[in-house]
């Protein structure tokens, strides 16, 4: 279906605020971390803030929304809640670190849980029955671990540049390694699920003025991604951008972290144009159950 | 109660009437349709069977109007709402336009109109039918192929054609949405 | 009804429950949620509905109404009335609108500044000036000694979806002979013509409201295309009937659904024509009585005898008779006594062993005094159609009075043969063998047998026979819908008249839900409005006619052309006059054997018959072109002045529906014409034809009586011209005193009350109340098999001094056809006595007598696998073209927004295996090339087509490219024609079943290198998608800027 940038926006600075207020909330809980709370907390808000701007940008009226909520079980509806505790619970974590210096335990256990919640509900809320590629547990595991590999990379910039603790900064490099690991099978797992969309269910009519543009087979789209008009976008942006580059970089800046500040701020960007590119991938996949 | 169209696809001729009808007394915005007509085929009847033992038949593809519609669990600000006559609307006035339900509909039939920035699709003609009258696609078919009424009413044309029809009658793919339209195929395989 | 919260108002309009409120479309409302019941009733928002006819296509004429608020049409629907079309109305007429509100309009006279082949920097004038220029230069014309005066300025029109069709009458006013439409010498002319030749005029129409037992499409998309038949009425038909038959070679909208559906190959139509009948004749389902008594079945054949014979004719709408010098070799009391009469022809009387005559010119029998009319009481019965019960609205007005033939009247002793040899004594003493038609007939079908038409028409043979058989089960199972496919191949004519000849065996020649024709109203109800066009005092002598191109020889002798019977259909009338647009198009070209160096056009193009490129040439040379248009076509675009024309919602006439329906009304007039449009022909025949010197109407009006009431005019004002369109109808003269009312005896109860007005407005008053009048309730219409009865022969005079009143028709003639043998001829004495000149040009297939012309013929295509095979090795697809699309009415709506969306660029649909084999995908740019040109067009892959065979799309131009070309070339098949394939009686082009190769368009293949067709000056491409911004420039002026026009 037809690109939707704002929400490709949207759910990729979601994605990289709910990791990095994850993170930093779990990983502060060892004092070695507690440094990077200040600016992981600053990133994740301004991601927040980021991801919410792009996705008011793809509302056509969005003044109309306040004071509607009409229907609170919509996946949007959900998602607005959602963003909406989580940012209350980054404020209250910011005035108690500004206050106290420590927010507590349960403040940060309720920070990562809410971490989890939204990242869960945003996808869920894409996980539609009529759009069969969507519609898989695949997608909250994607999304999740996207959020957790932009989340652990962004907490190891933070630790290359806030802290002079090399073993820690290591052990955060190796997390975010793990992280993009994990990321890189879910994106595997993907493959092998868009390769298997034949019998998804979809079923094709020649909508009888469409002749010169046909309907593109939705099935094919494993075959598109892997060797046809959507290769460039896989190969090169998924996979290569998105994961093989930014691992390269990990493994290299592991080494000597606080020096490789360079290389770990590349493989942020780069995992965070990886999943600009899988969700491009993902639009490109979302066709109906009736194609025509 | 669910108003819905009963199709007798063996009559749909492909004329485009209803199209064009639609179109004006609906208005939708240049390149948006509320009902477009699918050719389904020409397939072998058999497998293996070569021209000419072919089929064809149309379909006019439209809102369905389902009964537990994905567009409205989705949306946000309930724009989009099942009415008591089973039809479902968009009150434009409270569409945000975050085409979510475009998104969630199987059928693909609703589009943002991006001159008034709400998303539309078939109302069923509900300006008409609210005052007695059909929707304009059924009063316009060339074949005779489009039935409108009311599908709780055993009573009513559209249940005794469906009722008389058997496994003749057919509906869209359904994902536990319940599309209401049904299509009535004689003498050739369904294929959606 | 709903107990929603939310508002109603916001998408629904209607407050109040009025079925008027009901109707409410935007139109110039911009959507739902702006309208409100207080906005509506604020701005005065009554809504008015109209009762009109549609004439967005040129055929159906279909009644509608027309919704208007504040004086702006925002809706158009079917009448539910209406007799003809059961309330059928298209898509075309419902997007009407935007017809009409166009923005691109012409909305006034131009005038030419550029050369043409350029753009013609078009200027506007008066319409004083314009009127006068267009004068002057067509005068220059006939008054140059090099020219042939009038002869040089030829008629061109389309259908006009302006109103109507002066330019058809002008010739006979100025007397040129290049009269009548290219169109439609390639669309229903050949019908009408053949089907005049052998039993009347238009017998293609089938009375398909009537419901018949088989519903047999051949060669037509009526559902879609409206051809003469409402989609909504062929649908019902088919419906209703028992058992349906389809020919044509791809699977079709409605056709699909049919029992028989047999995809033959394009240009095989005659062949398989030939086959049913032959399975027919085997199998002895044919209707006996039928052939004996009505046909030239039994008329014997010597083939020892020089043919001899009379002049005949058979007029029809215009007056201005064309005789024919019929010379036959069928047996006639002139060869068998001296001082015989040849009209009288001879059949052996089996009872008594002896030779009979028929009296042609009485159609009497030896031994009739006078008709043998049937019993009304014993063999009439009144008819419904099959699926309306009495409380149906409509049931008295469909009903019908059918006759059952109660045969030869006893006291003649007569039994016609069909069969045998016998043996007759000449007037010069020789005895000679004679056969009865019927037998060489027979021998001459017998060739196809359903194995070979099989493998000559690539069907199955055992489908022949079952449609064979299905269609011939009874007599009168329904007519045959043959259509325009019949007439592009090559063999128009004796396709026509050999599908005529089945269904006539099997007895559906007007019959209930069979073959009619038409009401004949011009002649039965003495109304002078030849199709929608005033009476117009005829000059054209058959010496005159002759001289049209085609028909005149090269040494410029009228007549003794190639195509000697184009004059004689020309008199038969509606789209049978034509001149011959091939030999036209030379003859502008090359002068001889005179010069043609003027045209006048009513709507028309250049592309629809004969080859596009060599008629764009060829009116590029023109001296002086004066046309009226609605549209800046590309032919328009070769004019030197042209004319805005009113849309058919700006203009009011007459409108007999052009069908075998028989249904009668008024296209009213709805709003204010655009700017200065005026109606096409009323301008030409008041403003032109005066300034012309030429009178439409004579000084010296005491020949037409009728006339006398408008005084010394010479030509009608528009009051008068619409007046007399209705005021001269008066009633018939039943038989004199037969009790043979319209719809017979007293079920139907009614009175044979006729139409009769008081004047134009009158007329429309009572339209507007009654709706269109069904001609079989209000007239003598009402009869089937009418050759039973004498009104398919009924008398024509010009002046009856008794009643002082002129062409007093209504009067029923002789029993059976207007034809030279009185019959239904299966023998045409026409064809025998003008042969086809072929050209040394051998197609012809199953020959096995010498009989060439007066049997049917079976002619192979001029390009095809088996007449050209060396052709075929390059180019090896077989493709017919022109395949109906519900949104184009041939070459227009191009430029209406709701119709282009839907389909923006031409397709032609190839078989999925042959597409892959030539790696073509569904939606690529192709070249389609002939050995006259290529095109290009999308590509359709589609599994219902043979896959040796392709269709593509035709009459496609491109508004949004510039002028003066607009495009025509990048796509229009009539590109790929070749001029010079004709059907030899007639000259009708073939614009179908030809040969072609396909290949995928590229870079490198194109011009300048892209894919997609552009403009090769200015690089502006074609219009691809419903979304392409330039259609936004084509939704309609509002009425403000209407007005500011």
């Amino acid at each position: 279906m037809e690109l939707q940038w704002p929400l490709v926006v949207f759910t990729t600075f979601i994605c990289l605020s709910a990791g990095t207020f994850g993170f930093i909330s779990v990983a502060s809980m060892k004092k070695e971390y507690a440094r990077i709370q200040l600016p992981g907390l600053i990133t994740a808000f301004a991601a927040l803030v980021i991801g919410g701007l792009a996705s008011v940008l793809h509302l056509q009226t969005p003044a109309r929304y306040f004071g509607q909520f009409g229907n609170i079980t919509s996946g949007i509806n959900q998602e607005l809640i959602a963003l909406g505790l989580v940012a209350i619970t980054m404020v209250v974590y910011f005035v108690r670190l500004r206050r106290k210096g420590d927010v507590g335990r349960a403040v940060k256990v309720v920070s990562a849980l809410l971490s989890v919640v939204l990242v869960l509900v945003m996808s869920h809320s894409y996980m539609m029955a009529s759009m069969p590629a969507w519609n898989t547990i695949l997608l909250p595991l994607y999304y999740l671990l996207d959020a957790a590999s932009l989340g652990a990379l962004v907490m190891a910039l933070l630790m290359a540049v806030c802290t002079e603790d090399d073993t820690a900064c290591s052990k955060a490099i190796v997390v975010a390694i793990a992280a993009v690991v994990l990321l890189a099978l879910a994106v595997v797992a993907f493959a092998v699920f868009f390769c298997s969309l034949a019998g998804a269910g979809y079923t094709q009519a020649m909508h009888v003025d469409l002749l010169t543009v046909p309907p593109v087979d939705p099935a094919s789209i494993g075959e598109r991604m892997l060797s046809g008009d959507l290769a460039m976008l896989f190969w090169g942006g998924v996979v290569a951008v998105g994961l093989v580059l930014p691992l390269a970089a990990l493994v290299v800046s592991r080494k000597a972290p606080r020096a490789s500040v360079g290389a770990t701020a590349t493989a942020v960007v780069l995992v965070l144009l990886g999943g600009l590119a899988f969700r491009a991938l993902l639009y490109c996949a979302g066709a109906s159950l009736l194609v025509y | 109660m669910q108003y819905a169209i009963v199709t007798e696809c063996n009559k749909c001729v492909c004329c485009y009437a209803c199209t064009v009808a639609c179109k004006v007394e609906n208005n939708p915005p240049l390149g948006n349709h509320w009902t477009k007509i699918l050719r389904v085929g020409p397939n072998p009847i058999n497998e293996g069977d070569t021209f000419p033992d072919v089929e064809m038949y149309y379909l006019p593809m439209k809102c369905q109007h389902c009964r537990t519609p994905e567009c409205v669990s989705v949306c946000p600000t309930g724009a989009s709402q099942k009415l008591e006559d089973g039809t479902v609307q968009i009150d434009k006035e409270k569409c945000i336009g975050c085409q979510f339900c475009v998104m969630a509909c199987p059928y693909d039939v609703r589009a943002l109109n991006k001159e008034t920035k709400v998303v539309e699709k078939c109302t069923m003609c509900e300006q008409l039918i609210a005052a007695g009258g059909q929707p304009e696609c059924v009063s316009a078919c060339t074949g005779g192929a489009l039935h409108f009424g009311d599908l709780d009413d055993a009573s009513s044309e559209v249940s005794k054609l469906v009722a008389e029809a058997g496994d003749r009658a057919h509906t869209l793919p359904d994902v536990g949405n319940g599309p209401t339209n049904i299509y009535i195929l004689d003498k050739q395989k369904w294929r959606l | 009804m709903s107990t929603n919260t939310m508002s109603r108002r916001t998408f629904a309009k209607v407050g109040v429950g009025s079925a008027l409120a009901a109707v409410l479309a935007p139109g110039s409302l911009t959507g739902l949620e702006q309208a409100s019941a207080e906005e509506l009733n604020a701005d005065n928002g009554e809504v008015k509905r109209i009762r009109s006819h549609c004439r967005a296509c040129g055929k159906m004429e279909c009644p509608i109404w027309v919704s208007v608020k504040n004086g702006r049409v925002i809706k158009i629907e079917g009448d539910e009335s209406a007799i003809s079309s059961h309330g059928n109305c298209c898509c075309k007429g419902r997007g009407a609108m935007q017809a009409l509100y166009h923005p691109d309009r012409i909305k006034y006279p131009m005038k030419r500044t550029n050369p043409k082949g350029e753009d013609p920097g078009w200027v506007r004038i008066s319409w004083d000036e314009a009127i006068q220029q267009a004068a002057d230069g067509l005068r220059k014309i006939v008054e140059d000694p090099k020219n042939n005066g009038w002869h040089s300025i030829k008629i061109l029109h389309g259908t006009g979806r302006t109103t109507t069709y002066a330019t058809e009458s002008l010739p006979a006013v100025v007397g040129t002979s290049n009269q009548g439409s290219t169109a439609g010498q390639v669309c229903k002319g050949p019908r009408i013509a053949s089907g005049a030749m052998i039993a009347y005029a238009s017998p293609h129409w089938v009375a398909s409201n009537d419901g018949a037992k088989c519903f047999f499409q051949w060669g037509t998309n009526q559902e879609v295309s409206n051809y003469d038949t409402a989609g909504k009425v062929a649908a019902e038909m088919k419906s209703n009937s028992e058992v349906s038959i389809c020919v044509g070679p791809r699977l079709q909208n409605l056709g699909k659904e049919c029992d028989y559906q047999l995809h033959l190959r394009p240009g095989t139509d005659d062949a398989l024509a030939q086959a049913l009948i032959n399975v027919i004749i085997q199998n002895k389902t044919y209707d006996e009585l039928f052939i004996k008594r009505w046909t030239n079945g039994p008329m014997l054949v010597v083939d020892d005898l020089e043919p001899s014979g009379f002049a005949w004719t058979n007029k029809y709408e215009m007056p201005g008779a064309y005789p024919l010098n019929i010379r036959t070799r069928l047996l006639k009391e002139s060869d068998m006594v001296e001082g015989g009469s040849p009209q009288k022809f001879a059949v052996w009387n089996a009872r008594q062993g002896k030779v009979t005559f028929f009296d042609a010119p009485s159609g009497l029998w030896e031994g009739e005094t006078g008709p043998t009319y049937p019993d009304p009481e014993k063999d009439c019965e009144v008819l419904h159609p099959s699926y309306l019960t009495p409380e149906d609205d409509n049931y008295d007005d469909t009903a019908a009075l059918n006759t059952i033939d109660p045969g030869f009247p006893e006291a003649l002793n007569l039994d016609p043969a069909l069969e045998g040899e016998f043996e007759v004594t000449l007037k010069d003493g020789r005895t000679v063998r004679a056969v009865p038609v019927w037998q060489r007939f027979a021998q001459r079908v017998a060739y196809w047998t359903p194995e070979r038409a099989a493998e000559h028409c690539w069907l199955d043979a055992d489908l022949i026979r079952e449609t064979a058989l299905a269609y011939s089960k009874e007599p009168g199972m329904g007519g045959i819908m043959y259509n325009l496919p019949i007439e592009h191949t090559g063999n128009a004519t004796e396709t026509c008249r050999t599908i005529l000849c089945l269904s006539g065996v099997t007895n559906n020649i007007d019959t209930f839900g069979g073959n009619r024709g038409s009401d004949l109203l011009y002649f039965l109800y003495n109304t002078y409005f030849q199709y929608h066009t005033p009476f117009v005092d005829n000059k054209l002598t058959p010496d005159q006619s002759g001289q049209c191109a085609g028909a005149v020889g090269e040494d410029g002798t009228p007549g003794a052309g190639r195509f000697p019977l184009i004059p004689w259909a020309g008199q038969v009338g509606n789209a049978a006059i034509f001149h011959d647009q091939t030999t036209c198009t030379d003859q502008i070209m090359s002068g001889k054997p005179y010069p043609i160096r003027g045209m006048i056009s009513c709507t028309g193009s250049h592309f629809h018959s004969g080859n596009a490129v060599a008629n764009w040439e060829a009116f590029k040379t023109l001296d002086f072109y004066l046309g009226w248009e609605l549209w800046w076509t590309p032919t328009i675009e070769l004019a030197d002045i042209v004319l805005p024309a009113r849309h058919f919602l700006e203009n009011t006439c007459v409108r007999a529906s052009q069908n075998g329906e028989g249904g009668f009304g008024a296209m009213v007039k709805i709003v204010e014409p655009m700017a200065e449009s005026k109606w096409d022909s009323l301008s030409l025949i008041n403003e032109l034809a005066p300034a012309l010197g030429a009178p439409w109407w004579p000084a010296d009006k005491s020949q037409v009586p009728f006339l006398g009431q408008f005084g010394d005019a010479q030509w009608p004002t528009e009051e008068q011209a619409l007046d007399m369109s209705v005021i001269t109808m008066k009633p018939m003269d039943f038989m004199g005193g037969h009790v043979m009312q319209a719809g017979g005896p007293t079920e139907l109860g009614l009175d044979g009350a006729p139409l009769q007005f008081d004047s134009y407005q009158d007329f429309c008053d009572k339209f507007q109340e009654h709706g269109q009048w069904s001609l079989k309730k209000m007239s003598p219409f009402g009869y089937y098999k009418r050759y039973l009865w004498g009104w398919l022969r009924s008398v024509e005079g010009y002046f009856d001094s008794e009643s002082e009143d002129f062409m007093v028709t209504g009067k029923p003639g002789p029993l059976g056809f207007p034809t030279p043998t009185g019959k239904f001829e299966l023998w045409s004495t026409v064809l025998e006595s003008y042969p086809a000149d072929t050209q040394g040009v051998e197609r012809e297939v199953g020959l096995e007598d010498d009989y060439l012309a007066a049997l049917p013929i079976v002619r192979e295509p001029y390009e095809s696998p088996y007449q050209t095979p060396e052709v075929y090795e390059e180019y090896p697809l077989i493709m017919t073209t022109g395949h109906r699309n519900p949104l184009y009415f041939h070459s227009e709506g191009r430029q209406q927004p709701y119709m282009r969306e839907l389909y923006p660029v031409p397709h032609f649909q190839i078989h999925p295996d042959t597409a892959a084999q030539l790696g073509i995908e569904q939606g690529d740019w192709c070249w389609i090339e002939s050995r006259r040109g290529r095109v290009r067009e999308t590509a359709d892959l589609f599994a219902g087509i043979d896959p040796r065979i392709i269709e593509a799309d035709h009459g496609w131009w491109y508004p949004e490219l510039p002028a003066p070309k607009h495009g025509w070339d990048l796509s229009n098949v009539n590109v790929l024609v070749d001029q010079y394939a004709q059907d030899p009686v007639l000259g009708s082009t073939t614009l179908r079943a030809y040969l072609v190769k396909v290949y995928k368009a590229t870079p490198e293949n194109c011009p300048d290198g892209h894919v997609v067709p552009r403009d090769p000056d200015t690089g502006i491409e074609i219009i691809t998608s419903g979304d392409d911004p330039r259609l936004r420039e084509w939704m309609p002026l509002t009425e403000e800027e209407k007005e500011a026009l």
